[in-house]
């Protein structure tokens, strides 16, 4: 006998997450199902926790309790420099090293015309007007050192040619084709350091 | 470089095979039709994680099954390597010493083979797709980093050719294929620049190589053919950017990208005249011989380990003389190797280990360890 239709509904769900196929999500399914009978409900009570009380920051598209996220709210980051990485898992990254003290702008992915994204997509427009406020001086363009990574970076660098902040990118040490998520802390450290200013 | 042991099933027309090859030369004898070939495949798809017969993972899958599985323990100058493959439709997982690998660059350390195929020396008379795979496999042999540099720059001719089409459709931010187009010329040049690095070391050892197998002394020459590249020296990233900002509207008509390194050739003369149109089958195979000789020989220098060396089909084509200074140089190889023949060369040294194939299994004669 198959599993009733709303546990295969839920098993369909869980395989949309990075990493986990069918197999993968039968298991956590199955898990929750012989727990308890309130672990699903709890599950479900944290996700709809979550679903209503964050959103991505306005600001930088990080993540954010109010209108503002953590960063863009505190008065210790240095407002002149922002860092623009493609994900929330590369601000993690970043954070992880404790080093760096700016602030960020998730672009929410990279340029790829074969997937379809172009500018409109990535969180660049709100970029151009953080650095049209006057507070940025430095933009450091931290997306991966993949093909699609490497274009957005030149992509924005030329964006941002004329508008007489200092863009930079972290070069040094970091392999062709990795991307920022998977670095660890001494290369991601190594690199923001070893930074050089790119033209358009 | 060797293999010590492989492990073949359900690959091709081959159930299940164990082999312990000898460290020298390996002869695989036997009838056309009793998996010669598909064992040496097996060799060279366990260090490159693809097969130079056909790029259809089903093709390679035993008729009747769903998977192959080939497994391969080797030995290198780091020590011993086990290197295991699972191939099947839309299934591709291979495994070294147990890690999951995704591409040849982390195989080819551990096992590398240098192989040459029946189709090869067609290579010569056909169309520049297929010298530029040549010389870009040499590429990689010698330095496996450089497969990113050559992925890279084929993802970007992909991502403005999809550029070009949209931008028919509606003109979008022209910073974006600006960007492209930079990024694009960083990998290009790089590609361009070690193609030329590659072929001006390759064709003196080749042509001596040539020599040695031919008994001939042909001039060779090779001439890297390309409509951007400026001459050593000069900013090879500037020229190529510049040239698609040229070429962009001819592009935007035709939709792809219409200059690059993906539209040069390599040029093969002997005796100064092009090979492609005026050079024999048999010149055309003792050239395609030469180059792989040439790969080994470069390899060892870098290495300090010679490559296993896979002659598939070499001797057909060949005259009895050259046959025999093929198979006298085969047995002074100083690395491991295999060569697939319909009838075993009359060979004296003890070291040979002859496989005979019969019906997807392999009897080892003659020295076995
Ligand atoms: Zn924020």
């Amino acid at each position: 006998m198959a599993l009733p239709a709303p546990v295969q509904r839920l098993i369909a769900e869980l395989t949309k997450l990075p990493g986990v196929g069918e197999k993968t999500a039968t298991r956590y399914v199955l898990f929750w199902l012989q727990r308890s009978p309130n672990a699903m409900k709890d599950l479900a009570d944290r996700l709809a926790d979550a679903a209503g009380s964050v959103r991505p920051c306005l600001v930088c598209g990080y993540v954010a309790e109010a209108e503002r996220c953590g960063f863009c709210e505190d008065p210790a980051r240095d407002r002149a420099t922002v860092c623009v990485v493609e994900s929330v898992a590369d601000v993690l990254a970043i954070e992880r090293v404790g080093e760096y003290r700016g602030l960020y702008h998730v672009l929410g992915g990279v340029l790829s015309a074969l997937r379809g994204v172009g500018p409109d997509h990535l969180r660049v427009a709100g970029l151009l007007d953080r650095v049209a406020g006057g507070e940025v001086r430095e933009v450091i363009l931290a997306t991966g050192a993949d093909a699609e990574g490497e274009t957005t970076a030149l992509y924005l660098a030329r964006a941002l040619g004329d508008r007489g902040v200092r863009v930079t990118r972290p070069a040094t040490g970091i392999p062709m084709g990795s991307s920022i998520e998977f670095l660890d802390a001494v290369t991601l450290m190594r690199a923001l350091r070893g930074r050089k200013e790119i033209g358009p | 470089m060797r293999l010590l042991s492989l492990d073949v099933a359900g690959f091709r027309n081959i159930a299940g095979a164990h082999v312990s090859p000898g460290p020298s030369l390996n002869l695989v004898v036997g009838p056309n039709g009793q998996g010669k070939t598909n064992l040496v495949e097996a060799v060279a798809f366990l260090s490159w994680l693809r097969s130079f017969r056909t790029s259809r993972s089903a093709d390679l899958v035993a008729r009747g099954g769903t998977r192959a599985v080939l497994r391969a323990e080797s030995e290198a100058r780091d020590g011993r390597h086990e290197v295991a493959v699972e191939v099947g439709a839309g299934v591709r997982r291979a495994r070294v010493d147990g890690h999951p690998v995704r591409s040849a660059r982390e195989c080819l350390g551990c096992l590398t083979v240098v192989f040459l195929s029946p189709d090869d020396p067609a290579i010569l008379e056909g169309g520049p797709d297929g010298r530029r795979m040549l010389l870009d496999r040499t590429l990689v042999l010698l330095d496996p980093s450089r497969s990113l540099a050559l992925s890279r720059y084929q993802r970007l001719v992909k991502e403005r050719n999809a550029l070009l089409r949209q931008a028919a459709d509606a003109p979008g931010d022209p910073h974006v294929i600006e960007a492209c187009e930079a990024a694009l010329a960083d990998a290009g040049a790089l590609v361009a620049r070690a193609r030329v690095e590659v072929l001006d070391r390759l064709f003196p050892v080749l042509a001596a190589a040539l020599r040695d197998l031919s008994g001939l002394d042909l001039e060779v020459r090779a001439r890297y053919a390309s409509r951007w590249l400026p001459g050593a020296g000069a900013d090879a990233r500037s020229a190529l950017r510049e040239s698609l900002r040229r070429h962009r509207p001819r592009d935007l008509a035709a939709g792809h990208t219409g200059v690059g390194p993906h539209t040069d050739d390599v040029e093969v003369h002997l005796l100064g005249l092009p090979a492609r149109g005026h050079v024999s089958r048999g010149q055309r195979k003792a050239l395609m011989l030469a180059w792989k000789a040439a790969e080994t020989t470069l390899f060892a220098a870098d290495r300090g380990e010679s490559p296993v060396l896979v002659l598939d089909d070499a001797l057909s084509d060949l005259d009895p003389e050259r046959q025999e200074r093929l198979a006298s140089w085969l047995t002074s190889y100083p690395g491991q190797s295999f060569l697939t023949a319909t009838t075993a060369p009359e060979l004296a040294d003890t070291s040979v280990v002859r496989l005979r194939a019969a019906g997807g299994s392999f009897v080892a004669e003659g020295m076995i360890r």
